[in-house]
């Protein structure tokens, strides 16, 4: 699996609803219906766990698209 | 719409007629609808239930309220200490039960040291902890909520927890609170009273309480009723000072923690006025000045309240149940 793939995973992981072909990189956390605050620490619990990464407050404040973890990871990896 | 949106908006002109309307309606709650005989109330130690206690005195007479106290091991001795000298203020019947043996025979406390043993291995029995969720409004992004284990040499860590984990220990936690309630209901239905809830709006909306536990009640006098306007009864009605100055808490963790620390990120007034503001739909420039705050500021915050607005829409409703007439 790459990067990509993996990062797609724990998107469709955290949201169960999210279909592949619904998937999109740019969509951000206002266009989805069941982005929370649960959601955002599943998303930045489940990267850091995958990547072996520690995310810094601004980090987490800052991650609202797919794209956004992304960099994020890319960043630390 | 609302033209004339200031920061004293919410401040009750007419606290007269407020104040006997609210205890009419308890009146009426407990003779003319439900038929019952008084009123049976959890005292915290805070000001909801003791703006909640004095309205149920005045509206019904002492003789026929009943406090109950419901202590466990990680409560503030302060909040017992104040909860019992109320009570003896106002001249009512009350009780104190220690809950610990019954959350301890429940695991609630095992589970959730297990928990922060977990992601911190040096955890012993004199550290203490509590969940914090600290939202940043000055980006577009979510904040997360932390375990904050404060150690025996009083360091603050600060720890990410899975979802699941962070999920664990609070349901363990609301046992605490559904514990309460089934005590505060064995002595209702022993008298023939009811249980009066102390749930106030800016909490009934965002989904500050616990489904069948403090939120288990027959009725709820402050449902509408602000925080800040709370306050102001209180004042008016003579609570003790050391009540009202008393900050906010939940009052759940062994690690003492606020309600802005703990779920609002934000202090009463704000959140009053801006859950005020959204559901009176006042224009954002409004909001902005009145309130000195950027415009995207504003939407953030909004966005978090109808965030947690919905995210709770199952604390405030009865379950749904099945019916089709066409078939049956």
């Amino acid at each position: 699996m790459t990067l990509d793939d993996d990062v797609k995973k724990i998107f469709l992981d955290t949201f169960p609803t999210l279909s592949e072909s619904d998937f999109q990189w740019s969509k951000t956390q206002k266009e989805y219906e069941n982005w929370d605050s649960f959601a955002q620490l599943n998303i930045i619990t489940l990267a850091e766990a995958k990547f072996e990464i520690t995310f810094s407050d601004d980090e987490i404040d800052s991650i609202s698209s797919a794209k956004n973890l992304l960099d994020c990871i890319k960043s630390h990896v | 719409m609302v033209s004339n949106f200031d920061k004293n908006i919410l401040e009750i002109k007419n606290i007269d007629s407020v104040v006997q309307s609210l205890q009419n309606f308890i009146h009426e709650q407990v003779y003319d609808n439900f038929r019952k005989r008084g009123l049976v109330i959890g005292i915290s130690g805070g000001i909801d239930s003791a703006l909640a206690v004095k309205l149920c005195c005045n509206a019904v007479g002492k003789e026929n309220v009943h406090g109950i106290i419901l202590p466990e091991k990680e409560s503030n001795p302060q909040s017992q200490e104040f909860a019992k000298k109320y009570c003896e203020k106002l001249g009512i019947k009350y009780e104190i039960e220690d809950i610990t043996p019954i959350l301890d025979s429940s695991k609630i406390y095992q589970t959730r040291d297990k928990i922060v043993e977990k992601y911190f291995p040096d955890y012993n029995q004199s550290c203490k902890y509590r969940l914090v969720f600290s939202e940043n409004f000055d980006s577009d992004g979510l904040s997360i909520p932390y375990l904050e284990v404060n150690d025996e040499n009083n360091q603050i860590h600060k720890i990410k927890l899975s979802l699941n984990d962070y999920t664990s220990i609070t349901a363990a936690t609301n046992i605490k609170h559904r514990i309460r309630m089934t005590r505060l209901y064995f002595h209702a239905e022993k008298n023939n009273f009811l249980v009066c809830g102390t749930t106030n709006k800016a909490e009934f909306q965002l989904g500050y309480f616990v489904k069948y536990g403090d939120g288990g009640v027959d009725i709820e006098p402050l449902a509408n009723l602000y925080k800040t306007q709370i306050y102001q009864l209180g004042r008016y009605l003579d609570i003790p000072n050391e009540i009202i100055e008393r900050k906010a808490s939940p009052d759940t963790w062994s690690f003492d923690v606020s309600d802005q620390e703990f779920f609002y990120s934000l202090p009463y007034e704000i959140v009053d006025l801006m859950l005020f503001a959204k559901e009176k739909s006042v224009i954002l420039n409004d909001i902005c000045s009145t309130l000195d705050l950027k415009e995207e500021r504003v939407k953030r915050i909004l966005n978090s309240l109808e965030r947690k607005w919905k995210a709770s829409k199952t604390l405030r409703v009865f379950p749904p149940s099945w019916s089709n007439k066409s078939i049956l």
